[in-house]
């Protein structure tokens, strides 16, 4: 029964499906912006404590 | 065996001389005397020394704290070199306690006959005559701070508590409670039924933290600047945010992942709850030690709102907010995670540090913030740099309970003159609005993880990654 209400509920497209204008810009600026924050922490944590086990 | 002279109350020209006059001494004994081992390595202890430099710096200023830490330094070199010269078993007395040089040559307090027997006489007492657990008497009761009021081994709090009655819960399902900076307690709050790679990593951060927590404080505090220069240049504001924070986990960000960006943008999936924990812990601490170099009147700006609310966007696009930004020191950019129950403790640290405290608020309808295919944070996930991926569970709380916790500091705040508040819309139009709307804090959260798990389980196409992240909070907690 539960499973039934589910997808009832959910399925209430009640959000807004648009885009914003100016979004696409920002979300390519934070990704360029993330890739050089991406390499600064990859050589923080080089610098670091080089006996910590290697993550997978 | 005779008292020596106390190294610490000599003059400077006394300790000059001492050094001389020992150099010889210590040459012509260092074959037959043991060293003073350290198992720390080289950068664990520049580490400490930065840490211990930096907090002297903040109370004295860098003349005095300079002026200190040579004459300390000097100070424990005459001392190590005093207790290098004489053989172990020589005592000393300093006000009134007598001191005994050991083998290590470190003074120590001697035990007294009495302290000698019952140590003794406990290693002879055969196990089975120790009284059983129940029988034993009570521990003397530890101090309400040192309590913790939560287990560390299976932490899973009631999202929806609130125990002192403010209106304001008390702590989220990731996180620390919202007034909570360890230690205490010793440990890391662990989340019970992680498994597999979710265990390793949450286990692998925790215990540094737990070996070091001081280091790890340091070094969360020089990312974050590193970070904040990076994003807002060398004058901007110092942002401190867990989310960002988790960069000093190895599963999070490293050289090796940063040549494999799938492979780092699963982890950033999958492994976003397990890292929560200890980075919360070590960033909340970093964000304190920054408030300590705040000069009295400096401003912090503190952004909350749900989990992909858009707080980054708004604070760009709307120019009153901009300028709250552009005058502030430091920034807490709240995890929505935390469902905005952090904001008492930001504001009672501030205030005692005489810092004023604005709060952006960013509202959003929660639906939108999940599922739009622009903007919404299961497709921001797709994104490589980024990856992160929030759990349905987590989600729908950051919307249901955050804006309601929100409003509640803010009408016990809104008069209070260190506190000010800003409230935007996001979305479809961003703007400035007066205050929470009304349908803001009448959100239910089942219904909105009901919505998140239905939209993720729908999509045949979504990465597997991103269906783990968001529907792995639905086999560790039940409710």
């Amino acid at each position: 029964m539960e499973n039934e209400e589910k997808p009832a509920e959910a399925k209430k497209s009640e959000f807004y499906e648009g885009e914003i204008p100016g979004m696409a810009e920002y979300i390519d600026e934070q990704n360029k912006l993330m890739a050089s924050v991406n390499k600064l922490t990859a050589a923080f944590n080089a610098k670091q404590d080089k006996s910590e086990p290697a993550a997978d | 065996m005779g008292d020596s002279t106390s190294p610490w109350k000599l003059t400077e020209a006394e300790l000059f001389e001492v050094e001389q006059s020992h150099r010889n001494l210590m040459e012509s004994q260092s074959a037959n005397v043991s060293p003073i081992r350290c198992s720390l390595d080289s950068e664990n202890l520049r580490s400490r020394a930065e840490f211990i430099a930096d907090e002297l710096i903040a109370l004295v200023g860098h003349e005095d704290a300079e002026a200190y830490f040579a004459g300390a330094f000097r100070t424990a070199q005459a001392d190590q070199l005093i207790r290098l010269s004489l053989q172990p078993g020589t005592t000393k007395n300093e006000n009134g306690t007598t001191y005994v040089l050991n083998k290590n040559h470190r003074w120590i307090r001697p035990k007294t006959p009495e302290q000698r027997q019952q140590t003794s006489a406990q290693r002879r007492q055969p196990s089975s005559s120790r009284k059983p657990p129940g029988d034993r008497e009570p521990k003397k009761q530890r101090s309400a701070k040192a309590e913790p009021r939560f287990d560390v081994k299976d932490y899973k709090p009631n999202v929806e508590a609130d125990s002192n009655n403010d209106g304001i819960t008390d702590a989220a399902r990731v996180g620390l409670p919202g007034d909570v900076v360890p230690p205490p307690p010793k440990k890391i709050p662990r989340i019970k039924g992680l498994k597999g790679k979710q265990l390793k990593a949450e286990t692998n951060l925790a215990k540094r933290w737990e070996k070091d927590h001081r280091k790890m404080t340091q070094e969360a505090k020089q990312l974050a600047r590193q970070i904040s220069r990076l994003k807002d240049g060398p004058d901007g504001p110092v942002t401190y945010g867990t989310d960002d924070l988790k960069a000093l986990s190895p599963y999070w960000s490293s050289e090796k992942l940063d040549k494999d960006p799938e492979a780092r943008a699963t982890n950033r999936s999958t492994l976003n709850i397990a890292l929560h924990q200890t980075a919360n812990a070590y960033t909340k601490a970093a964000f304190l030690s920054e408030l300590d170099d705040l000069p009295e009147g400096s401003n912090v700006l503190v952004t909350v709102g749900g989990c992909g609310a858009g707080k980054g966007y708004a604070l760009k696009m709307v120019p009153e907010a901009q300028k709250l930004k552009d005058k502030c020191s430091v920034i807490w950019d709240s995890a929505g995670d935390q469902n905005a129950t952090e904001n008492v403790w930001i504001q009672k640290e501030a205030e005692r540090r005489g810092l004023n405290v604005s709060y952006l608020f960013v509202n959003a309808d929660a639906k939108t913030q999940w599922a739009n295919k622009q903007f919404g944070v299961v497709q921001r996930a797709k994104d490589l740099e980024d990856g992160r991926m929030v759990g349905a569970k987590v989600f729908a709380d950051s919307y249901a309970l955050g804006p309601k916790n929100h409003q509640k500091f803010y009408e016990k705040n809104k008069d209070n003159p260190n506190a000010n508040f800003m409230f935007l819309q996001t979305g479809k139009e961003i703007k400035q609005i007066p205050g929470i709307p009304p349908e803001a804090l009448n959100v239910d959260r089942k219904a909105i993880e009901q919505f998140a798990v239905y939209t993720v389980e729908e999509q045949p196409d979504l990465p597997a990654r991103i269906r783990e992240g968001a529907l792995q909070g639905q086999e560790i907690w039940k409710d």
